[in-house]
């Protein structure tokens, strides 16, 4: 019963999208037919069909319908919440179902803002249609969540272990797919305004929002996932290049070089063609991801297992960079940028230095990433290609990036003389390296950090010092606090400042990732019940082992006092979650935090006479979650914050400061 | 990709422009599609199983405890018969699949000069004797302490089987679950002088949920 | 679009104290840093992870001998640490592996026929970036006759 109500979603989904299909070319091709009305009719359907699918799909597993294949194979009767309502995208089939749902609720935003007349925008919808009905069809044939099963079992294995051992897991995949689905709006226009040959940038204007949503969700669902493999994997570490993980870096990468260029678009009139490339490479970037993820060609951690749907992906991925590529060549005389820049030191110079430097990085981690099956395909031959690889090249890439963000920010547009550059820098670059200064003199004599923090201090520097200056204006023009003015020149310009919060999280983020590659550190150390031992200036106690049932797993630990200099810092649970169904125990780090440092452990070996500990110490870890959080909501702020219709202290802070930015 | 340029000319002639649009956007194209044709030539093959290097070489020098009673097996030792090594374990079910196989094979060989030795992997010894109990003997088994043997046999998972020549060199190795009919051949092939290589006919198990 | 608030050219902002000082301040400030890095002890470093770090575990996805906490990876760091001990080269040891697992467990793969287009591909992407936007640059004129490097 709960099956045929999804496969009825299902296919009003593939109806739904066919409609939107159709009204939205009659709409492209007759704009008088192009009314919110008559594409919002088949929109909503789709929204309802996806609706109902995932609906079904939640009733299935939260009623313990084992007729249904997916829930016999990923739920149990054991499964907590969150996790059983999480097991709807856990696996394949119901992954695909969650990104339909996702997709229905962009195009159902984009209906909404649809204004009768509009020709681009029911071209787009009809893209958008498109897409939606390669996702429905998907659910319909090759990897359907609702095909049933002639004997019934009783009770099913539950998800995979390691998604069910973290609430982080949970939310992890519906952030990434509102990041890799929300690209699908932005591509949609750009090909909708590419057919219709519109000039002009409007395209772009109208799509930033949901570029900026999808960018800060792609971003956040990185972290979290970082987080997650922090969290849960044991192995200490937030990013392996593995793969999967690679599958969703690039699109952010080029994804982070369209918003940039987004912006030398919007205010020089330059790089408009590029920009229908990067956001059609981002797009079909989204589509590679998860058909690296899911087609079983590579090895992962975070891969699905092998299935039909891999070579559908790869032949919708193909069909929209061929059909994308011929439209653009199509079009190329009508949207070539008339304007060039003026100077490469300048504002757009920067953007420009920023888009190059981002493609590159996107390009080597997809070549690094792909290669080693292009080299077994023609030559039979198995190579790897991983962190020391990666690394080679994203260390030297990202030191550029900072440089060049510090700078860019307050870089004038068209030409920068380098006095006035010096004089919006020379204040930062003294702060920055007084800093370097001091992390050397209290012994932090390393390299990569001090560089980092010093660079960090440079990409923030500058525009707070902008901020700072603006806001004086205001208080000498107005009288008014230093409060109300700092939030008067935020308000004022809420995309450059919520794009300075995201530089800010960057920077945080960057000085997280080097105190963790260079001042972290790790040790073994085996104990006997009641034993005390010495790791990394901790006096460390096993006290007892324990274990205890819970509803989905038995969970076996060893619990562990850490103290420094005789003060307890912490009793921890390192623990070992033995899964029914499963044979291996999970391993789970126990993870103490304090301002200083993580204090991370995990069980090596349990026995009854012996536990063997690794205990890692990670200085300031919180950093990295807090500067990759930071930047999605810098993102996020950039489209939230609204700017006053009209602001009558333009020419009050231009006497004052020349203009801002 | 990435790398897609930006097809804009400088040239003001329009059908120049063009023709080098379109002459971009072919190679772009025709690189595009050698890209997906490998990546589609990959479908169906199981990125976890890797080719071993050690066919042609001297069989490592170790000597290893019997799994069940006192006493030690040296491979090296075992020079001037045919050697047949599967490593097993009790968790992988290929194994399980395939025992009678080699139980059989290692009888209906016996008299012309091949052991059969099993190594056991990652496994408690335990757990290793019942499933022998369970399904029978036919053969000796060794423990593994350290995983030494696995990694001087650059084991990637179980089952894993090699075939050590008259002469203690590597000359065969099946990867994934073998039967009765390759593990025949294989040794036919060996027995009448030839150098089997390596077979790759399912995948290995590298732990007990893999 | 004309946005008002557009930052073009300007003058430098405000006067502001002499250029003098900070310049002094900045040498004096990177002098430190630059001294205190390089009369820096040598961090220890653990031979053993160095080369775990550039060995792929053979029995998980993608995670490196260092990494990753299988019973295999564990035991092929010990593996390392007693080869270490015994004296043996960093090369001596991965060619030790290599010699088991393939070229397959080299993290980093080496130069050879087969890795030359992986390794000068960055190369060429840069380049090819760089004569891009020296497009943008130029005003309208003749293509260069050959790229700049």
């Amino acid at each position: 019963m709960i099956a045929l109500i999804g496969k009825a979603g299902v296919l009003l989904g593939v109806l739904a999208s066919l409609e939107m299909i159709r009204r939205g070319i009659v709409g492209f091709r007759r704009p008088e037919r192009a009314s919110r009305a008559y594409l919002g009719g088949a929109t909503a359907a789709l929204v309802v069909g996806a609706v109902v699918a995932m609906g079904a799909l939640q009733a299935a597993l939260l009623g313990n319908d084992f007729s249904i294949r997916y829930i016999a194979e990923n739920h149990s009767r054991s499964t907590p919440f969150p996790f059983n309502v999480a097991t709807a995208w856990a696996a394949l089939e119901g992954s695909i179902v969650l990104w339909g749902l996702v997709l229905a609720g962009y195009a159902w935003s984009v209906v909404r803002r649809h204004r009768d007349g509009d020709d681009v925008g029911a071209g787009a919808t009809a893209v958008i249609g498109v897409v939606a009905l390669f996702f429905f069809g998907v659910m319909a044939t090759v990897a359907d969540p609702f095909q049933t099963l002639d004997v019934v079992p009783p009770d099913g294995p539950g998800p995979n272990p390691l998604l069910q051992n973290h609430i982080m897991m949970a939310i992890h995949p519906p952030l990434l797919y509102l990041g890799f689905v929300g690209f699908t709006v932005p591509f949609a226009f750009a090909i909708a305004s590419l057919a219709k040959g519109e000039p002009g940038s409007r395209w772009l204007e109208r799509t930033r929002t949901w570029s900026l949503v999808a960018w800060s969700f792609l971003g956040l669902g990185i972290v979290i996932g970082g987080w997650w493999s922090y969290e849960v994997l044991g192995w200490g570490g937030f990013w392996a290049w593995d793969p999967v993980e690679n599958a969703s870096f690039i699109p952010w990468l080029t994804a982070t070089a369209f918003i940039h260029s987004a912006v030398v678009e919007t205010r020089r009139g330059v790089l408009r063609s590029w920009n229908y490339v990067l956001v059609i490479l981002t797009f079909a970037f989204t589509i590679f991801g998860t058909f690296l993820t899911r087609s079983g060609v590579i090895g992962s951690v975070h891969a699905f297992s092998q299935s039909a749907i891999g070579p559908v992906l790869l032949g919708f991925f193909a069909v929209i960079l061929f059909a994308s590529l011929t439209l653009i060549a199509f079009r190329a005389p009508v949207v070539s940028s008339p304007s060039r820049l003026d100077s490469f030191v300048s504002r757009e110079g920067a953007f420009l230095l920023n888009n190059l430097i981002l493609s590159i990085l996107a390009a080597v981690v997809l070549l690094g990433t792909t290669y080693p099956m292009i080299v077994e395909a023609i030559s039979g031959e198995q190579i790897s290609v991983g962190r020391p690889f990666f690394d080679r090249y994203a260390i030297p890439i990202s030191y550029l990036l900072l440089a060049s963000m510090g700078v860019g920010t307050v870089a004038p547009y068209r030409k920068a003389r380098p006095i006035v550059l010096w004089d919006r820098i020379r204040g930062s670059l003294v702060v920055a390296a007084l800093a370097g200064a001091i992390l050397v003199v209290t012994g932090i004599r390393v390299g990569h950090v001090v560089a980092i923090v010093a660079l960090a201090i440079l990409v923030v520097g500058p525009a707070a010092e902008r901020l700072w200056r603006q806001a004086s204006a205001f208080m000498a023009a107005r009288g008014e606090g230093r409060g109300r003015s700092l939030l008067r020149v935020v308000r004022r310009d809420p995309r450059f400042w919520g794009g300075q919060v995201a530089h800010l999280g960057v920077a945080i983020l960057a000085v997280g990732v080097a105190l963790y590659g260079n001042l972290s550190n790790e040790a073994m150390i085996e104990l006997r019940p009641g034993e005390t031992g010495s790791v990394l200036g901790y006096e460390v106690t096993y006290l007892e082992s324990f274990q205890r049932p819970e509803p989905n797993r038995l969970v076996t630990g060893a619990r562990v006092a850490v103290s420094r200099d005789g003060d307890l810092v912490a009793v921890m649970e390192p623990r070992l979650n033995q899964y029914p169904n499963f044979q291996q125990a999970i391993g789970t780090p126990a993870v103490n935090i304090s301002l200083a440092r993580d204090i991370y452990m995990t069980i090596r070996r349990l026995d009854p006479e012996s536990v063997i500990l690794d205990v890692q110490t990670h200085p300031m870890m919180y950093l990295v979650w807090i500067g990759g959080i930071m930047m999605a909501a810098g993102g996020f702020a950039s489209f939230v914050i609204r700017k006053p219709e009209r602001d009558d202290l333009d020419e009050a802070v231009r006497d004052h400061v020349g203009s801002p930015g | 990709m990435t790398s897609s340029p930006d097809p804009i000319s400088e040239l003001a002639d329009p059908s120049r422009q063009s023709r080098r649009i379109w002459a971009v956007v072919s190679v772009v194209g025709v690189l595009l599609l050698a890209f997906l044709v490998v990546l589609g030539s990959r479908f169906g093959s199981d990125p976890s199983l890797v080719k071993s290097p050690l066919i042609g070489k001297p069989v490592p020098d170790l000597t290893l405890p019997l799994l069940e009673g006192d006493g030690e097996v040296s491979l090296r030792q075992k020079r001037g018969t045919i050697l047949v090594i599967n490593f097993w374990a009790s968790w992988c079910t290929a194994c399980r699949d395939e025992h009678p196989d080699l139980m059989a094979t290692a009888a209906a060989y016996a008299d012309r000069g091949v052991e059969f030795l099993g190594i056991v992997y990652q496994d408690d010894p335990q757990a290793a004797i019942a499933f022998l109990d369970e399904l029978g003997r036919g053969y000796p088994s060794v423990l593994d302490p350290g995983s030494l043997a696995a990694i001087e046999f650059g084991v990637f998972g179980v089952p894993e089987t090699f075939f050590i020549d008259a002469d203690g060199i590597i000359a065969g190795k099946i990867t994934g679950q073998s039967n009765a009919f390759i593990l025949a051949s294989t040794l036919d092939t060996l027995l009448a002088g030839g150098r089997p290589g390596s077979q790759t006919v399912g995948t290995v198990q590298s732990s007990p949920d893999s | 679009m004309s946005d008002p608030l557009v930052d073009t050219e300007t003058a430098p902002d405000a006067p502001r104290p002499t250029g003098k000082v900070v310049v002094i301040l900045l040498a004096a400030a990177v002098a430190v840093v630059a001294i205190g890095l390089i009369t820096a002890p040598p961090r220890p470093e653990d031979r053993t992870k160095i080369i775990a770090a550039q060995l792929r575990c053979p029995v998980c996805q993608s995670e490196s001998v260092l990494d990753s906490p299988s019973d295999t990876a564990r035991q092929m760091r010990e593996l390392i640490a007693s080869q270490v001990a015994e004296g043996r080269t960093d090369q001596e040891i991965i060619d030790y592996f290599v010699a088991r697992y393939g070229t397959w467990i080299l993290l980093d793969p080496p130069a050879s026929p087969r890795t030359i287009p992986l390794l000068v591909a960055p190369a060429v992407i840069l380049l090819l970036g760089l004569w891009l936007i020296r497009g943008r640059l130029r005003p309208r004129r003749r293509r260069p006759a050959v790229p700049p490097s």
